[in-house]
């Protein structure tokens, strides 16, 4: 008994840590995006962080100004679907407790993230095709929504990953 | 029973990460938050899971999302090595390619901004390469390669696992 008490507590350690460095990651992942415009406004030493930033974020998102969202006349980071991903993101990892237990590793059906998928994919491939041309408003919905759905698989995921290998460690060095 | 190795889905998995991060156009699948990143982690777990489906073992989160990380760090340090070789390779210097379109469309460069171009360029006439960009992108790669390619590793264990469980 002692022995699965001092198991179950090293689990929920780990599942402790886990969450919050995804919910810091997406935290500090955000303000990045949005501090990227006002470091550019600062000038100096500011700028050039700011120019690496853009430079940075350039390999996860075209960055068009026309689709971005903008701060002090300079766009955001990534473009607005993008933030609102991250955004979506960081809100849906903020508010997983209220739902699950940190501890939990079981997904939801899969079907709900397809879904989410196929409705993004929809609005892209549309607009591309020149169907139907997607709006900020259509850009940013479909971003949050996939963004806010994500923790749902991917903190089950990590916790179950992170918990699998702290279990593997433990037994290396027990044996 | 021994499982089934994991060289084959870690260099499948790097494989489809580097190519669509090298080949023009279909590179532009990264741009919607590295999607070609997170499809090489799943794909890496894919092949696992299909050599483990003769054996009877289970497929693990652990084992999936190891194979996500170190198709990640692999693809990082392929991707980058690619854009060396082909900056020392090519006779052309993008900075002065990128210096002309701007002008094409005719945007207003800040003054840092082109500072820095004109470094950039100067380290292309110098080396043939730039050092700064080469260890810039490298940086950015060994943090975003293997971050997304966990990402679609560890969702493909998801997906994969439910696939897998008998409905009652």
């Amino acid at each position: 008994m002692p022995e699965f008490h001092e198991k179950s507590l090293s689990e929920t350690d780990v599942s402790k840590k886990v969450y919050f460095a995804i919910l810091s990651l997406s935290l500090i992942w955000l303000v990045l995006i949005l501090l990227v415009p006002v470091l550019m406004d600062s000038g100096g030493v500011p700028e050039k962080i700011s120019s690496f930033l853009y430079l940075f974020f350039s390999k996860v998102c075209h960055q068009q100004d026309e689709r971005s969202f903008h701060l002090l006349d300079h766009k955001l980071g990534v473009c607005s679907r993008c933030t609102l991903i991250y955004t979506g993101f960081f809100i849906g990892t903020a508010l997983y407790p209220i739902k699950y237990s940190l501890s939990n590793t079981n997904t939801p059906a899969v079907w709900i993230l397809i879904s989410a998928v196929i409705i993004l994919f929809f609005d892209v491939v549309l607009d591309s095709a020149g169907i139907s041309a997607n709006t900020f408003y259509s850009r940013s919905v479909t971003g949050f929504i996939i963004g806010f759905i994500l923790p749902l698989y991917l903190i089950p995921g990590f916790v179950k990953f992170f918990s699998e290998v702290h279990a593997f460690l433990r037994n290396k060095v027990s044996t | 029973m021994n499982s089934p190795n994991r060289i084959t889905p870690i260099i499948y998995g790097t494989a489809v990460m580097t190519l669509i991060a090298v080949f023009p156009v279909l590179n532009l699948i990264n741009v919607f938050c590295c999607a070609g990143i997170i499809l090489g982690g799943y794909a890496g777990v894919y092949t696992y899971w299909k050599q483990l489906q003769n054996t009877g073992l289970a497929l693990t989160t652990k084992d999936g999302g190891m194979i996500g990380i170190l198709c990640g760090i692999l693809s990082a340090i392929f991707v980058t090595g690619f854009g060396l070789l082909l900056s020392l390779f090519s006779e052309t210097n993008p900075m002065i390619e990128i210096m002309k379109t701007f002008d094409d469309i005719g945007f207003q460069m800040p003054p840092e901004m082109s500072q820095y171009l004109d470094k950039f360029s100067n380290e292309y006439n110098e080396h043939g390469f730039s050092p700064t960009i080469t260890l810039f992108s490298f940086i950015s790669n060994i943090i975003l390669y293997p971050l997304f390619g966990s990402i679609g590793a560890i969702i493909g264990v998801s997906y994969l696992n439910k696939k897998n469980t008998p409905k009652i």
